[in-house]
């Protein structure tokens, strides 16, 4: 379990006045986000300089996630470790221009894992900066992200319910996974460990809090200081009884790590 | 983050699929999406 730290009333207020989440009382408002239709992403393949074994990633920014940003690796040979990155900064599909490619190098503790450490990131169509931009290749866990958004709190991902689901880029720009990160959408749940619930028994259901993406694996997480202390989720089960009549049961998620 | 707690099934739920639907509450400082996540009873 982490220290659970109280957010202090200046830092709610800025965040406000950063436009991200906003307060319950803003829920009506004409400009809320809704859900993501992923279907609708653009797909279209992005423009890169020579490559030997190319994979694709997508990521969605601003609060509707209308702008797209190809996130592409390069390795010598299908399964080693990557080289290159490409990171598609202003979001016009166009990798082949200054600034936009990065060289990988090895973590200190794990070198089998790939880093591309990409410094602040400033969002296509914005003014919105994130800071501390990491993106790791590793071998058995995916791509990894992780960045202090609008400069403030850790988002990071991706995830899905247990290690072996953390999605990896694509093959084809056609199937690149895509990754909604940040805290400026209204919050979604993607569960951690999904064991069966037993009837009759205390089961401990954990979700992360975060954005979901296009699939399994891509979630982006908030950590453990974003909510204050307090806050905390419903979970309502949607079940047949034994006499095949719908029923439903409520719990709280009051726990937090 | 992970928010997490104990979820206790019926004695008379019928095994198989089922769903949990995840929210914030309406008191929260913060808006969410219901999200639907599938599982399963044993």
């Amino acid at each position: 379990m982490h220290l659970i730290l109280p957010v202090p009333c200046c830092a709610v207020l800025l965040w406000s006045a950063l436009g991200a989440q906003q307060p319950a009382e803003a829920k009506s408002t004409p400009a809320a986000p809704t859900p993501i239709d992923f279907t609708k992403v653009d797909r279209t393949a992005p423009k890169l300089p020579t490559t030997t074994h190319a994979t694709y990633g997508i990521y969605l920014f601003g609060d509707q996630g209308q702008h797209r940003v190809w996130v592409v690796l390069d390795a010598p040979a299908a399964g080693e470790p990557p080289r290159t990155l490409y990171f598609d900064h202003d979001g016009d599909g166009d990798l082949t221009e200054p600034g936009e490619c990065y060289a990988g190098k090895p973590n200190d503790k794990t070198p089998t894992n790939i880093e591309f450490p990409l410094g602040d990131l400033r969002e296509p169509g914005g003014q919105v900066i994130h800071k501390e931009c990491k993106i790791t290749w590793t071998p058995k866990i995916g791509v990894r992200f992780k960045m202090l958004w609008r400069g403030s709190k850790v988002t990071f991902g991706g995830y899905g319910p247990a290690h072996d689901t953390y999605a990896a880029f694509a093959e084809t720009p056609a199937k690149a996974p895509v990754f909604v990160p940040g805290w400026d959408r209204p919050f979604e749940f993607e569960r951690w460990i999904a064991d069966p619930l037993r009837r009759g028994q205390d089961s401990e259901f954990k979700v992360f809090v975060g954005n979901r993406g296009d699939r399994v694996g891509t979630f982006a997480a908030v950590d453990d200081k974003f909510l204050p202390e307090g806050e905390y989720a419903i979970a309502t089960l949607h079940y047949t009884d034994a006499s095949g009549k719908p029923a439903h049961a409520q719990f709280d998620l009051r726990e937090r790590c | 983050m992970l928010l997490h707690g104990p979820v206790r099934v019926a004695k008379d739920a019928r095994p198989g699929p089922a769903t949990m639907i995840v929210t914030l509450p309406e008191t929260s400082a913060f808006r969410s999406f219901p999200t639907t996540l599938p599982v399963v009873i044993e």
